[in-house]
């Protein structure tokens, strides 16, 4: 077995890129999704692909991606903001609109007995991706390192305690729904990739696992970025050679990372 | 502080990967490449290797694998391994049934674009499907200006489950396999022709059984039977399309048993695996059950068309007779 045989395909290549490239971003995002309590919330957002799709095929438009994205801000936006309302309490009107946009997108999709077209979607297919794919992923993750530089002490700030924030003149409403905007169109960009039933799992794993051994916020993110990286190419070339699916091999990794520094962290107090 | 940390983690990953590669030694998938002259041809799904087999048979120097395994069957739903990629890339040439029954090739196919592809049911004159929903991949398609504008995506993609229809992609295939090798084109017409001959008393069988079965009334619960009724001369009430994973609903089965009452009787054509669907229809509706094989799956005997389809006429005749 030649270690570096896959590099001989451009598929191969285009995945591996793609990795480099979505998991640096999942990375960093995972750290404030983490410190955010927002595990539950990205899941749903996730989720909303479903329906976001399932509108597009309905009203014909062509490229998907499109509805999925609009779909999933507004969804977005309007999850955030019944968030901050405290009516029920949040985890419970989350997992009912996660659940209502599952139920929309499978009642669309699956008309005609067509879903499995769509089934896809669910464990992502990241051999398929294409370099204007590659393209404009690396466009997002500009735009994140950007939006990270300039917004990220205030995003912290409001994750430590908003009315504080507030108090401090820091935009809390407008950073908390462009933070919320940024992951929704990421997810969306990335979910065909990486699949629904795993994109969480890959936002929140690597932050998970940095936090266990993190103890400021310079080390939390550089082993976020770490872990989040090792997991992506090791989980794609696992699955180069054990002819399995890229996405789950990827989170399995990435698992038992978490693991691993879970312990550590309860054993030897590292 | 740091510093240990960071050789923690990266001890971690170092032992991970070392473990990783070792499970790949003893579990991984040894990769044959194909790097002599032998001619490889990459057959899409069960019924293009079936009629890849019998085309090359006896002819020196080709292999045919198939992409998929021959349990997959229909591949609306198939998402492809780096195993498949793989094999693409080896390939020499591809042999696709086409008609949109491989739809997820288009994308992998922009990966290796010189990848010689035969579409075996190029030109064939389709059957209208049921209304399946392809907005989506028309879209996709026409993006990138792809040529699937002679057919709709709509079209039933099925076609070999027409002897007939099949005898032309047979005769397709021959065709575009002798220009890819010149070498040995007398030993591929020489078993198209072999095989065709076959064929042709199975066409023959397939008028005989017609005359019993003009005019009969049929609810299909696979596309691919379609083509089977059409050569049959039945009269297809109402074609279920369940793929692997759905039932049907309670309105489309309301809808059959209303149109089998309205007509009087009717055969279901029905896969014998999901033959627990048509009970619903038995229930309310005067209507016999025939198991048909859409001939998607086999064991890789070559003969396994002829005596599939065989079995399908026979399991017929013994109804109508």
């Amino acid at each position: 077995m030649q270690l570096f045989e896959l590099l001989q395909y451009d598929f191969m290549k285009n995945a591996l890129l793609a990795v480099l490239i979505i998991t640096p971003l999942f990375g960093i995002l995972g750290t404030l999704i983490v410190n955010h309590r927002m595990a539950f919330f990205s899941d749903a957002l996730g989720h909303s692909a479903f329906t976001g799709m399932a509108i597009g095929v309905l009203f014909g438009i062509g490229n998907t991606s499109l509805s999925m994205i609009l779909f999933a801000v507004a969804f977005a936006l309007l999850l955030n903001y019944i968030r901050h309302k405290n009516v029920v309490s949040s985890d419970t009107v989350i997992s009912v609109f996660s659940s209502l946009s599952v139920a929309v997108g499978l009642a669309i999709l699956s008309r005609n007995g067509n879903f499995s077209k769509y089934s896809a979607l669910l464990v992502g297919d990241i051999l398929s991706i294409t370099r204007k794919e590659i393209i404009s992923l690396l466009v997002i993750l500009v735009i994140t390192l950007v939006f990270w530089y300039a917004a990220y002490n205030g995003l912290h700030s409001i994750g430590i305690n908003s009315s504080l924030a507030k108090s401090k003149g820091i935009p809390v409403t407008l950073l908390d729904n462009a933070f919320v905007v940024l992951v929704a169109v990421i997810v969306m960009l990335s979910v065909r990739w990486v699949g629904i039933l795993i994109i969480n799992a890959l936002l929140i794993l690597p932050a998970a696992a940095a936090r266990n051994i993190a103890s400021d916020n310079r080390e939390y993110h550089l082993f976020s970025v770490m872990i989040s990286v090792f997991s992506g190419v090791l989980g794609l070339v696992l699955s180069y050679y054990l002819n399995v699916a890229a996405g789950p091999m990827l989170v399995l990794v990435a698992s038992i990372i978490f693991f691993v520094t879970f312990l550590a962290r309860k054993l030897f107090h590292i | 502080m740091f510093k240990k940390k960071l050789g923690f983690l990266l001890g971690v990953m170092v032992l991970l990967s070392l473990a990783g590669y070792l499970v790949c030694l003893t579990m991984g998938s040894e990769k044959k490449v194909n790097k002599d002259e032998t001619f490889l041809l990459v057959t899409s799904f069960y019924p293009m290797y079936v009629l890849a087999e019998n085309v090359t048979a006896g002819v020196e120097g080709i292999e045919v694998t198939n992409l998929t395994e021959n349990q997959t069957g229909c591949l609306h739903d198939y998402v492809v391994s780096p195993q498949d990629m793989r094999r693409l890339d080896e390939a020499d040439a591809f042999l696709i049934n086409g008609a949109g029954m491989e739809l997820f090739l288009e994308k992998i196919m922009k990966n290796s674009p010189k990848l010689p592809v035969i579409e075996a049911s190029h030109g064939i004159p389709l059957l209208e499907g049921e209304e399946h929903d392809h907005e989506e991949e028309e879209q996709e398609s026409g993006h990138d200006g792809h040529g699937h504008e002679e057919h709709s995506h709509a079209a039933n993609g099925h076609v070999w489950m027409d002897v007939e229809r099949y005898r032309v992609q047979l005769a397709a295939v021959t065709k575009e396999l002798r220009d890819l090798m010149p070498k040995h084109a007398d030993a591929i017409s020489q078993a198209a022709a072999a095989y065709d001959n076959k064929l042709q008393v199975l066409a023959e069988g397939v008028k005989d059984l017609k005359e019993h079965t003009e005019g009969i009334y049929v609810v299909i619960f696979h596309e691919a039977f379609a083509y089977l009724a059409e050569s049959l001369g039945m009269d297809v009430l109402m074609a279920f399309s369940l793929d692997e994973n759905s039932e049907p609903s309670p309105g489309e089965i309301t809808e059959a048993i209303e149109e089998i009452n309205y007509h009087g009787t009717a055969l279901i054509l029905i896969e014998k695996e999901y033959a627990s669907h048509a009970n619903s229809i038995l229930a309310d509706a005067d209507a016999k059950v025939v198991y048909i094989n859409p001939l998607t799956t086999g064991d890789g005997a070559a003969d396994s068309y002829l005596s599939g389809m065989w079995e399908n006429l026979n399991a017929i005749r013994q109804v109508v007779e």
